[in-house]
Parts: structure tokens; C-alpha cells; sequence
């Protein structure tokens, strides 16, 4: 015991280690910790209070999610939003995006507003003021007034990023083009567009993870008509057997995983810290 | 091809306005300016009268429309590229706004004038803890979150070391975790009957973190999201401080306190602007953690939004609730808006 005294391997370690490692079994407790326990609770079948560990574990609550008769139309309800909605912004966002960062018009700084407003306020109070309007033309309950919810929370994010990319790119290279005889549209897709993929690549990411896990304006919007993913974990949180949840969590969470894999693969490391501003 | 146009339209017609047209038409297709493509339009219109010359004044008709659209196609192609988003925008959320901001002062049965919607939120005691409840769990997240999140990236800056590297990368996680999956998972910590408590009774203790249905847990929560966005922040930030500022402190006698305070707080001092409205503004309106962390009262204005909304259905209440909500955040949102055109410009 004498050995493993606190100001012992204060001591022998010296005090940079000592609060180097303190800061990280805090941070790692604090931001993992809760993690790394429903990772755990995934293959628990029995996990009652005094208990740290989970009794017995086993594969049951996998056979209870995976049998719910809900689940796979669920599941296809959250990819086919996130597919729509994405594609969706995609076409609208991208032109606006190339306006803004190459083309100069009255009435820019005013459309750039109008975006950032989007985000500026509380998106609850937005949700609701576009609810009751909603119900007045009945997209209630509807899968177009999902998507209509899922577009609109990506619409900055799918003009601010691209336009960035877009500026980026010297426009000698695209005049370079227009010399040698292409015309506008060739220039654009065989020279703007390759240079400026990752960052609408970012984008379109970012924008179709938003959209599977977005939850509260699917629920004011959709609910119970249109369930996703996201909006079914609210019942399983609040319902269901801790459990449960912890093997919905693991479902809600691998395309996610998926999708970054594939994503930082493709477009490099930088991939993941995009857009933090927004 | 236009040569050959212009040279037929030169052998059929004589005459002075013949002349004329031609090198309008010729100054037209070299310059392209909008007026002359105008005028060679209603020319082109005007010598389509006489019979003998109709074929071949068509032909130079279609050309010169050519010129007419390609121009005003140039000049309207912003426009036209912008106009479904712009569109999308006004009718989803300009419009929306509006609509609500007029509704909130309406009566919901006769539609008269009236402050009442208002007057509900500022005279209800239930309504008036949850403004209270809010406002004070934002504060706290912001102060909060502030501290610690520019703490570590301070530390993360300043301290290299395994340590710091590892946390570097891992400070970007969060933000990858759906918000559901990390409320569940600190409610499995936190409930009475979680890890926290069950690691107590391990020691022959019994604790209780008291957190759920409480307001310290939905802080707790919202550490959890904000702090690694204070810090990946202020590390962008910190990183384009120069070394040489700091280097030229200390070389003058600075202490670390002194430096903190006259080199590195105000040259960060914009992003603690951004991030500082950035919590603000994303924990006034938020919903999920205090629908599954929050208890029944008082309520987090998200939450009585919603209630408003869904469950007593008074659309008039819900539109003035969310106007006050936007003028709660108005100030941090202008100061958003703006940062953001600056940026873009």
C-alpha cells in the first residue's frame, strides 16, 4: 500500500504526469463514460440496481428490437428522409451557392440574411410557427412536411460551406478552360465542380447525419404519422427497459459510424472538423 | 454564318436604313450591350414588313434573340440560381414568422386586436418560473461551459503532451454522437438507480445524484454537448495567436495570469463572442434534454412551447411564446447575423 500512496507517485512521476493524467481520466470519465456504460448495457439481459455490471447477459433485447414488427419501416422512413431531404437541398443549395460565391447581383447581403435567419433564432419557435401553418394546408403528419423541415435545417449549412468551396477556386483555372474552347457548363462540371466535390462532400455529410438524427421538429411535424429513428428513441428512452435503449442507441449510431468511415476515407482527415461555426 | 446573313440582307435592301441596321446589329453582336440588343430586336421587327425579305430578316431575328437572351440570361443568372432557396426561405420561413408574429396579437376567437397572448406568459406564475427556469439554466450553461471549455483549450494549447493529443481528437466525437443516443446514455449515469448510485453502494453508501427531473442534470447535459464546442473553437482561435506575442510578454517580466488577461483573452475575444451566443442561442430554444432530463415543473420555454403547442392547441399563445422567445434571442442573433455577412465579405 505504501507504494501506491498519492503523493508517492506524485513524487516518482512528477507533477506535469500527475495533473496530465488527472485531466484525462476526468474528461474521458465525463465525455466517454456514459458511452463506454451503454456500450456495455447492450448485451445485458439482466442489469437490476445494486448491481455495477449487468447479471446475465445475453442476446435478448437484440431478438426484442430487431423483432418489432415497426422497426424496419422505421428504419426506412429516417434513410429515405435523409436521402430525400439531402438530395433536395442539394439542387437548390448548390446554385445559390455558386451565385453567391461567384457572381455579384443586387440584393446578395439581403439573400444572405434571409439564410442566416434560419439559424439565428430558436429552432423550436420556428418548428411551431411553421406547424400552424402546416395544419392549415395539411402537412401534417405528412412525409412532405418532414422533408420540408429536414431541407430547411440544411439550407445554410449547404450554401455557407459549398460557396466557400467555390470561392476557393482560382478562376484562372475555369478562364483557362473557356480559352481552349469549353463552354460554360462543360467548364463547370469537368473543372468548378472536381475542385470544389469535398467541400460540398462536407455538406451533403453533415447535412444527411443532421437529418438522421434530428428528432424534435420530425416529432412536432410528423409524430405519429412519421416515425423515424430518431423519434422512436424518445418512447424507447422514456418507455422501455433501459436495455432497450441501449440496443436502439447501437442502430441509431451505425450509419452515423458508417458514414464518417467512409467519408474520412474518401476525402481525408480534415472531413470531421468542418463547419463547427454553423 | 452571320456574314452571309448580313451580306444577303445588304444585296436585297438599299438603303440607308438597310446601313443603319446592319452595323447596329454588327455593334450589337460584338458588344453585346443590352440597349442596342433592344433596339436591333425592334428593328429586326420593323424590316420584317416588307414581303420579299421575311426569310431571311427571320433568320437574323432568331440570332439576334440569341444575343437578347444569352445577355439578359447573364445578367438574370444569379437570380434564377438563387431563386429556389430564396423562394424556400420566404415561404418557410420568412413567411412563417410573419404570420406567427401577427398571430400572437390576435384573439383566438373574435381576431380582434389584443396584448392577452402576451399578458398570459408575463402574469401566469407557472409561465413566469419557467422564464425564470430558463434563463437561469442558460446562464449557468454559458458561464459553464465557457469556463471549462476555454479552460481545456487553453490546456490543450499550451501543454503538449500525449495527454493533450489524445484529447485533441477526442474533443471532436461529441459532436458526432446523436443528441438522443448522449441524453440516454447520461441518463443511465445519472438516474437514482444508475452507475453514479450503484458505484456508491459498492462503498456500502447510498447515493443519490438527485439529478434527474432537475434542473443541475439538464446542465449537466448541456456541459456535456458545449463544452467540446467551446474548446475545438477557441483552439481554431488560439492557434492563430502568434507565439511571438506571448514570447515578447514574458520577455517584459509577464506572469501567466498577466498574459492570460492582456495577450490571449483579447485576441481570442471574437470567438468567445461567436461561442458565447452560439450556447445561448441553441440552449434558450432547446427541447430534447429537458423533455427527457427536465421534470413537470417548472419547464424549460421549449417545452412549454410545445405544450402549448400540442397539447392545449391555442395557436395564439404558442405564436406569442415563440415571439418572445425570438426576442430573447434577438440580441445574440443580430450579433450572429452580422459576424457571419462580415465574414462572407
Amino acid at each position: 500500500m505504501k507504494h501506491l500512496s498519492p503523493r508517492r507517485i506524485f513524487y516518482t512521476f512528477g507533477k506535469k504526469y500527475v495533473i496530465d493524467s488527472l485531466i484525462f481520466i476526468v474528461f474521458f470519465l465525463f465525455f466517454f463514460g456514459p458511452l463506454l456504460n451503454t456500450a456495455m448495457l447492450i448485451f445485458a439481459e439482466r442489469y437490476q440496481a445494486p448491481h455495477l455490471l449487468p447479471t446475465r447477459f445475453g442476446l435478448q433485447w437484440w431478438r426484442y428490437i430487431l423483432g418489432q414488427p415497426e422497426l424496419l419501416q422505421v428504419m426506412l422512413n429516417s434513410l429515405l428522409i435523409a436521402l430525400i431531404a439531402t438530395s433536395i437541398s442539394l439542387m437548390i443549395c448548390l446554385p445559390a451557392a455558386y451565385a453567391v460565391a461567384r457572381l455579384q447581383f443586387k440584393g446578395k447581403s439581403f439573400f444572405l440574411f434571409s439564410f442566416l435567419l434560419t439559424n439565428a433564432f430558436p429552432k423550436i419557435g420556428l418548428y411551431t410557427a411553421i406547424g400552424i401553418l402546416f395544419y392549415r394546408f395539411h402537412l401534417m403528419g405528412t412525409l412532405t412536411g418532414v422533408v420540408i423541415i429536414h431541407v430547411l435545417n440544411m439550407l445554410l449549412f449547404m450554401i455557407w460551406i459549398p460557396s466557400g468551396a467555390f470561392q476557393k477556386i482560382r478562376i484562372q483555372q475555369e478562364e483557362a478552360a473557356r480559352d481552349v474552347g469549353a463552354g460554360p457548363l462543360r467548364t463547370f462540371l469537368s473543372i468548378t465542380m472536381p475542385i470544389a466535390l469535398p467541400g460540398i462532400a462536407v455538406a451533403a455529410m453533415f447535412s444527411f447525419l443532421g437529418s438522421l438524427e434530428e428528432a424534435q421538429g420530425t416529432l412536432l411535424v410528423g409524430f405519429p404519422e412519421v416515425k423515424t429513428m430518431a423519434t422512436s428513441m424518445y418512447g424507447m428512452i422514456l418507455d422501455y427497459p433501459p436495455m432497450a435503449g441501449a440496443v436502439f442507441s447501437v442502430l441509431l449510431l451505425i450509419p452515423t459510424v458508417i458514414i464518417l468511415l467512409v467519408c474520412r476515407k474518401l476525402f481525408g482527415k480534415g472531413i470531421l472538423s468542418g463547419g463547427i461555426m454553423m | 454564318m452571320n456574314d452571309g446573313l448580313n451580306d444577303d440582307l445588304n444585296d436585297q435592301i438599299n438603303g440607308s436604313l438597310a446601313d443603319n441596321l446592319k452595323t447596329e446589329l454588327e455593334q450589337n453582336l460584338r458588344h453585346e450591350s443590352p440597349i442596342l440588343a433592344i433596339t436591333a430586336k425592334d428593328s429586326s421587327d420593323s424590316i420584317s414588313e416588307p414581303d420579299q425579305i421575311s426569310q431571311t430578316s427571320s433568320a437574323s431575328q432568331i440570332s439576334a434573340h440569341r444575343r437578347f437572351f444569352k445577355l439578359w440570361g447573364r445578367r438574370c443568372l444569379p437570380y434564377l440560381l438563387t431563386l429556389p432557396a430564396f423562394l424556400l426561405v420566404m415561404g418557410f420561413i420568412v413567411y412563417p414568422i410573419g404570420n406567427t408574429f401577427l398571430r400572437s396579437f390576435r384573439d383566438s376567437k373574435t381576431q380582434q386586436f389584443t396584448w392577452d397572448n402576451y399578458r398570459y406568459f408575463f402574469i401566469d406564475p407557472l409561465q413566469r418560473d419557467n422564464f425564470a427556469f430558463t434563463l437561469r439554466i442558460v446562464v449557468a450553461t454559458v458561464a459553464l461551459a465557457m469556463v471549462l471549455g476555454y479552460g481545456l483549450a487553453l490546456y490543450l494549447h499550451f501543454s503538449p503532451s500525449w495527454v493533450s493529443r489524445w484529447l485533441r481528437s477526442l474533443t471532436v466525437v461529441p459532436r458526432f454522437i446523436p443528441g438522443l443516443v448522449a441524453t440516454y446514455s447520461l441518463i443511465m449515469v445519472i438516474r437514482d438507480a444508475g452507475v453514479l448510485n450503484r458505484l456508491s453502494r459498492l462503498w456500502g453508501g447510498n447515493f443519490k445524484p438527485g439529478l434527474m427531473y432537475h434542473e443541475s442534470g439538464i446542465i449537466l447535459m448541456n456541459l456535456w454537448y458545449n463544452i467540446p464546442f467551446v474548446t475545438l473553437i477557441m483552439l481554431a482561435s488560439l492557434s492563430a495567436l502568434k507565439p511571438a506575442s506571448i514570447e515578447a510578454a514574458t520577455d517584459i517580466g509577464a506572469g501567466k495570469l498577466l498574459i492570460l488577461v492582456k495577450v490571449v483573452l483579447p485576441n481570442t475575444f471574437k470567438e468567445i463572442l461567436i461561442a458565447t451566443t452560439f450556447i445561448f442561442m441553441g440552449n434558450v430554444g432547446s427541447f430534447t434534454t429537458p423533455f427527457l432530463i427536465g421534470g413537470n415543473h417548472p419547464k424549460m420555454l421549449g417545452i412549454a412551447l410545445f405544450d402549448q403547442f400540442n397539447n392545449y392547441v391555442n395557436y395564439e399563445r404558442t405564436a406569442a411564446l415563440s415571439v418572445i422567445m425570438f426576442l430573447i434571442c434577438s440580441l445574440s442573433a443580430s450579433f450572429y447575423i452580422v459576424n457571419n455577412l462580415r465574414q462572407r465579405q
